[in-house]
């Protein structure tokens, strides 16, 4: 296993590890409360066997080497790996991701069997990703589509997070949840700032960039419990931190959330084949 | 050589349609028949030229699996490539023919 794929596995623990932490201590706050039923419980237990099962998940779908990755020794997987996540990582479609993994698989397995070095037949792998990327569509384009991605997590959180709050009490009625303001602005940042910033810098040498997500989280945390502690008082310091939005107010917006998902995916599409045509 | 000029790049482009034209190649064989040829080039330089050409549907594509098990694509050219191969020869020999002119005329400057 190489150093980077060991950071991926130990990130995806270290994230499932705090997750675990945080449900548990918050059971423990429930049951003092004496405030638990039956419903959290498995709420909470469903929480607890997905952050298990994430592990197993990251391992097999970001570790494991494929049948033909295997033949490449590690001078060349090393390389091949920085390629693969970047490709992966870029907002080329899935077609012609699948095509470039291929054709580099090929090209770095021939130029092995005939004694090259990784060295001499990628150069730096991250240029050569590049140059490849650069084949598609004009630098700064393609970066678009990720906003067009950023609003579909969003999304995604959105509905996600208002639908477990609702388990959580299912007496109260959908439409009238409320998400926190420190919360909504937390996946507003994951969604357009951290996921993108992530793909970027996990396509490059400093493999450390996998633990952004997790420091993040962390540091995020503990710096609204820093601003809790001392600037509560101030009056928007305590709305932003406790304050609530209704962000599915009636079934309209609700609707409107769900169609306008495959609609985003559909631009997308759309927006990407008008930028890959446009190369000179 | 310096493979990064936008210059080289553009003669690669000409110089590996021309291969393609001659026979059908895959990325790796493209790139040795270069070095063969004296580029001093690698895969690095070679792929992204090829999925250039490509992306411009000069290349048409048979993916056949290789003898080492992944899917290898082997290129030939299209209709639009072979007239851009022709447009490259003439754009080619013309400045050949303008640099050898300005060069002769440097060294017959020299003599005087």
């Amino acid at each position: 296993m190489t150093k980077r794929n060991k950071i991926v596995l130990l990130t995806s623990i270290l994230l499932a590890l705090c997750v675990i932490a945080t449900v548990t201590l918050n059971l423990k706050n429930t049951i003092r409360n004496n405030s638990i039923d039956i419903e959290s419980l498995v709420l909470i237990g469903f929480i607890i066997l997905l952050s298990v099962v994430s592990v197993p998940i990251v391992y097999f779908l970001k570790v494991r080497k494929s049948k033909f990755e295997r033949i490449l020794n590690n001078e060349y997987f090393q390389k091949y790996e920085i390629i693969r996540d970047s490709i992966m990582n870029s907002q080329l479609s899935s077609i012609n991701k699948k095509e470039i993994r291929e054709d580099v698989l090929d090209i770095l397995i021939s130029s092995q069997k005939s004694g090259k070095s990784a060295e001499n037949t990628i150069g730096n792998p991250e240029i050569f990703t590049r140059e490849i990327l650069l084949a598609f569509a004009r630098p700064g384009r393609l970066p678009v589509l990720s906003i067009v991605d950023g609003i579909i997590y969003f999304i995604c959180f959105v509905l996600g997070v208002s639908i477990f709050i609702w388990f959580e009490q299912t007496s109260i009625n959908f439409f009238k949840i409320g998400i926190d303001i420190s919360m909504i602005t937390f996946f507003f940042i994951i969604s357009f700032i951290l996921i993108p910033a992530t793909k970027k810098l996990t396509s490059t040498h400093n493999y450390w960039t996998f633990i952004l997500p997790v420091a993040f989280g962390i540091i995020f945390i503990l710096l609204f419990e820093i601003i809790r502690r001392f600037f509560y008082d101030i009056e928007i310091i305590r709305q932003f931190l406790d304050g609530t939005i209704r962000m599915i107010p009636n079934i309209i917006i609700l609707v409107l959330y769900i169609i306008l998902i495959p609609i985003l995916l559909f631009f997308k599409s759309y927006i990407r084949k008008r930028l890959l045509k446009k190369i000179d | 050589m310096n493979n990064d000029t936008q210059i080289v790049k553009g003669i690669l482009e000409g110089c590996i349609l021309k291969i393609v034209e001659d026979e059908e190649i895959y990325g790796y064989k493209a790139v040795e028949k270069l070095n063969t040829l004296g580029f001093e080039v690698n895969e690095a330089t070679v792929y992204p030229i090829l999925t250039r050409l490509q992306n411009k549907e000069y290349l048409k594509i048979d993916k056949r699996p290789s003898p080492y098990g992944p899917i290898r694509k082997y290129y030939s050219l299209s209709k639009s490539g072979k007239e851009s191969l022709q447009e490259f020869k003439a754009t080619w020999e013309r400045i050949k023919n303008i640099v050898i002119k300005v060069m002769e005329s440097d060294e017959n400057d020299k003599k005087k």
